[in-house]
């Protein structure tokens, strides 16, 4: 969603916070829904890409019986950084995989805006980083407990709320500024009653 | 060079019964634990990585392989030349560094990017001025190739070709990349013995070179500023770049010893050709900063005895054994010009 509205890919929103007109033209993520205390569960990872067929995106897992014991987790943690090639949503292939320096892109929002600085006016945020400061993975603080079955949003206005893309339009690495949009995207997530 | 091949279909000797040569030489007793073991690939998958390992068909334009700056006789190295080639004459940033002994490092390349030997491929795979190619479009035209299908299956159990998989099978090819025939190893082994000089050199190696150097591998593999004043052009600021941390910068990986005859020119950037212009580099160009290694901040200094004998110790860590294997070289049997 934007704002409220239904995001559809190319279209143009208006960011009242910085008076700028937004179209987002990508938007991928890694999401997980776990037990607490699984350490290696790569089977659960699914890799999220927003699209015209994808507009509503879906994902099952079977869990314990305890919710208190789940997180929902976005990106992916030093454990699966580190154990080499994985298959499936995590291969490498799949264009999510940053290849300069070793580790999974948790986050892609691409997109273009009347206000932003970069060339041809197109900003990216790859977010991602798995060691030391800059570790990416963010847990949605979201009650959790009581769904077999839950709807949520992903409110996009909130994130370039918080964003001005003529300060900082292109996040490619990891970094300070990474960490805050990891969070910031995050604190997106809302449940849908 | 625009090299077509046709592939010669390995499973007909795999039918057949061909039994690949075991490539993995039992680990010597007084070398260490392995920090990413060869021994949990198989000899096809090896063999899989040999043949991705030496074709150009992983650079976008089917002109350049891995063994184009990885060339066997070099120890995998690029003899002559100080920065990596990549496709349409381009100049990479860094000195196409041996490979070897893998299986003891834990991180890869010069500044550690690559933290897992079945991921490092992707770097040179996706570089601009190396193969400037990407994953995906690999594995769409691996997946073209009778061959590589059937290579697949017989390495993996099924023809599909992967990300993951070709990942593995490469990674499966340099962990296998064993050197430990030196003359040093059959000393180490009690089946030659060193020379009076080459003990006299052993003991200078030992007192100046080994915490850095340490045998029997002759590298810890860590991370260190040896003092090399920064090159202007390429300003590389080493493993800084990767972790954004200033007690990182102007850190490279130190690099082993062995096979020094043949993988000249040294150093990240390839700016010394000749093991004097190292040495000499010890003796007086080092260039103190924060981050300097503290074992080099007075410098090296060695007579000149010392340093005809430290060269000779150092030419017994050479493995010939290593550099004319056949099992690592080009896999002439699967690959013929048309």
């Amino acid at each position: 969603m934007f704002q409220g509205e239904p995001l559809i890919i190319g279209k143009y929103y208006f960011d009242p916070i910085h008076q700028d007109s937004i179209c987002i033209t990508s938007l991928k993520f890694y999401v997980t829904l776990k037990d607490k205390h699984e350490e290696r569960y790569e089977d659960k990872v699914k890799l999220m890409e927003y699209d015209e067929e994808n507009r509503h995106l879906t994902y099952h897992q079977n869990l314990t019986d305890v919710p208190s014991e789940r997180e929902l987790l976005i990106g992916i943690d030093s454990t699966l950084n580190t154990c080499g090639a994985l298959s499936g949503d995590l291969d490498p292939s799949v264009g999510m995989y940053w290849t300069w320096n070793t580790g999974y892109i948790n986050v892609k929002i691409e997109g273009r805006s009347k206000n932003c600085s970069a060339l041809k006016h197109e900003f990216q945020f790859h977010l991602g980083g798995y060691s030391g400061k800059y570790k990416g993975i963010r847990q949605v603080n979201l009650e959790l407990h009581d769904f077999v079955k839950c709807k949520m949003a992903i409110e996009l206005g909130d994130f370039f709320a918080a964003t001005d893309l003529r300060q900082k339009p292109q996040v490619m690495s990891p970094s300070d500024e990474g960490n805050r949009l990891a969070t910031l995207f995050a604190n997106t997530f809302h449940l849908i009653r | 060079m625009n090299v077509r091949m046709v592939f010669i279909s390995m499973v007909s000797a795999c039918l057949l019964g061909f039994a690949y040569p075991k490539q993995r030489p039992e680990i010597p007793e007084y070398f260490p634990e392995p920090k990413h073991s060869s021994e949990q690939y198989s000899d096809m998958q090896i063999e899989l990585g040999r043949m991705l390992f030496y074709d150009p068909i992983l650079s976008r334009d089917s002109t350049l392989s891995c063994s184009s700056c990885h060339s066997s006789y070099n120890a995998f190295a690029h003899t002559d030349h100080s920065l990596s080639h990549g496709i349409e004459d381009r100049i990479g940033t860094r000195n196409a560094p041996p490979l070897f002994n893998l299986e003891w490092q834990e991180k890869l390349m010069w500044d550690g990017a690559a933290n897992h030997p079945e991921v490092q491929p992707v770097a040179p795979i996706s570089n601009a001025l190396e193969m400037d190619e990407n994953l995906e479009h690999v594995v769409l035209k691996l997946s073209r190739q009778d061959i590589y299908k059937n290579m697949f299956a017989s390495a993996f159990g099924s023809e599909e070709v992967t990300g993951q998989r070709v990942l593995k099978a490469i990674a499966a090819f340099q962990l296998s990349l064993r050197s430990f025939g030196s003359k040093y190893d059959l000393v180490k082994s009690g089946e030659a013995i060193f020379t009076a000089q080459e003990n006299s050199g052993y003991s200078v190696f030992l007192k100046h070179c080994n915490t850095c150097h340490r045998e029997p591998l002759f590298s810890t593999f860590e991370f260190a500023n040896n003092g090399l004043p920064v090159d202007a052009d390429l300003k590389d600021a080493g493993r800084m770049r990767i972790t954004l941390e200033k007690s990182d910068s102007l850190l490279f990986k130190i690099p082993s010893l062995r096979n020094l005859k043949y993988t000249a020119p040294y150093m990240h950037d390839g700016r010394f050709r000749k093991m004097s212009e190292v040495l000499d580099h010890y003796k007086s160009g080092i260039v103190k900063s924060v981050t300097l290694a503290k074992e080099l901040e007075s410098g090296i200094t060695l007579s000149d005895v010392e340093r005809t004998d430290l060269m000779a110790f150092l030419s017994t860590l050479n493995d010939s054994s290593f550099v004319f294997n056949p099992a690592f070289q080009f896999p002439k049997t699967h690959f013929v010009n048309p």
